[in-house]
């Protein structure tokens, strides 16, 4: 297949820069997650634990308006030449990823409200809790965050390879259409 | 099994002790409480001080003689909610409670006097990082029996800040309310007169 033959079924803008945004942040916020997990309490600890859930918060938000923005504005479909089975493994992955993204942030904010900790984001707003406090909800939406956090790296991993796939091999244009100013060639 | 007797000839003595002294009372710390609420994002959050010993000579009938002091250790601090032990760990923290180098923290009386509807207050001095400040402890003081009392307060306002606790705490995301309401509930004993 000719790359350029999807040129009008790009992304669009808003689609690409919410697309990055949220691929930028889910990268700051996990190796953020690690990171302060493992911190000794201090001060410095709950900073970053702070930092880690705006990040968390903001990808939700935007997860949210991505959704909405794609219910009206249509993905370019996949090359009409596309396995059947690959057409189900490029939807069950995307459809995978914001699963994901609602469920990472959502434990996060679970995991907050059980222990009593109601999240600020950017110290603006203060959410409103949704779980009730106690050990177990504490202990099941922590472990939670953290299995729904990996699995989204595996996805991201599946994903980014058949990304690249379709760049390298295939040469067709299914990467250059959601990275901005790459020009999708004219055939 | 050693140390059982030890505890047992100890407590032994102090009972000897306490009943020498005439109107002391001997604080049942098993059923009492001494806490410490604050707000966390808005949220109340309550603190129990775990290790304390009291000495109280109080008689309603003639104030003058009463006295409290109180020893706290505040390494042995208790938040419920601290699944992961880091805010009581936080709380040890040199711009908090800095228990490493200042374990201890009391408060002693200076004097005891009516207070309103029948309450007490204790005047006195409480002692947090070092720092001593005048407070007032309201308190009702409800017999049981010929030989047991509760001493009880509705809570004690102060400032985290006059004792520098979380000093240079001001990143958002944790706020942390400066108001304090200190409340107890000691139960206490004395020999029967
Ligand atoms: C898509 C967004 C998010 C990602 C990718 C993410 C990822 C992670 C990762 C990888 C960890 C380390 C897990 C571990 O080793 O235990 C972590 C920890 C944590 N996350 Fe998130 N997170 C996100 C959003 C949030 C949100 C919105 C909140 C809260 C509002 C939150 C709260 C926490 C907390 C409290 C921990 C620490 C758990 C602990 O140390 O025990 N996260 N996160």
């Amino acid at each position: 297949m000719e790359r350029g033959t999807l040129a009008d079924s790009a992304y669009g803008r808003v689609a690409k820069t919410l697309h990055w945004l949220v691929f930028g942040l889910f990268f700051a916020a996990f190796p953020l997650g690690i990171y302060m997990h493992n911190l000794k309490a201090s001060p410095e600890k709950f900073e970053l634990y702070a930092l880690h859930k705006s990040i968390g918060v903001t990808i939700l938000t935007l997860v949210a308006l991505r959704l909405a923005w794609r219910l009206f504005n249509r993905p370019p479909p996949l090359p009409a030449d596309t396995p059947p089975l690959e057409r189900f493994a490029a939807h069950g992955v995307h459809w995978g990823m914001y699963a994901m993204l609602f469920a990472i942030p959502l434990a996060g904010w679970a995991m907050s409200s059980a222990s009593g900790f109601p999240v600020q984001w950017w110290g603006v707003v203060t959410l409103p809790d949704i779980v009730g406090q106690s050990r177990e909800n504490f202990e099941l939406f922590k472990e939670l965050h953290e299995i729904f956090a990996f699995v989204m790296l595996g996805l991201i991993l599946v994903h980014v390879g058949a990304a690249l796939n379709h760049h390298f091999r295939r040469k067709n244009s299914i990467l250059a259409r959601m990275v901005p100013f790459m020009s999708i060639r004219e055939s | 099994m050693f140390r059982a007797k030890i505890g047992f000839v100890v407590s032994a003595l102090c009972l000897l002790a306490s009943g020498a002294f005439g109107g002391d009372w001997q604080v049942d710390t098993a059923q009492s409480e001494i806490s410490a609420v604050g707000t966390l994002n808005g949220k109340e959050r309550t603190i129990a001080f775990k290790d304390y010993t009291a000495s109280i000579a109080f008689d309603p009938a003639d104030l003058s003689t009463g006295s409290i002091s109180i020893d706290f250790d505040v390494t042995k601090m208790e938040d419920p909610l601290d699944f992961t032990g880091d805010v009581v760990a936080t709380l040890m923290h040199s711009s908090w409670f800095d228990g490493e180098t200042i374990a201890k923290a009391s408060f002693v009386s200076e004097q005891i006097i009516q207070g309103e509807n029948g309450d007490y207050e204790a005047v006195g001095t409480l002692t947090v990082k070092n720092i001593a400040k005048p407070v007032t402890v309201p308190f009702r003081f409800e017999t049981i029996d010929a030989s047991s009392a509760v001493a009880v307060t509705d809570g004690i306002a102060l400032n985290r800040m006059d004792f520098e606790l979380g000093k240079g705490w001001e990143f958002p995301g944790y706020e942390v309310g400066e108001d304090v309401t200190v409340k107890f509930r000691l139960v206490a004993s004395r020999p029967a007169q």
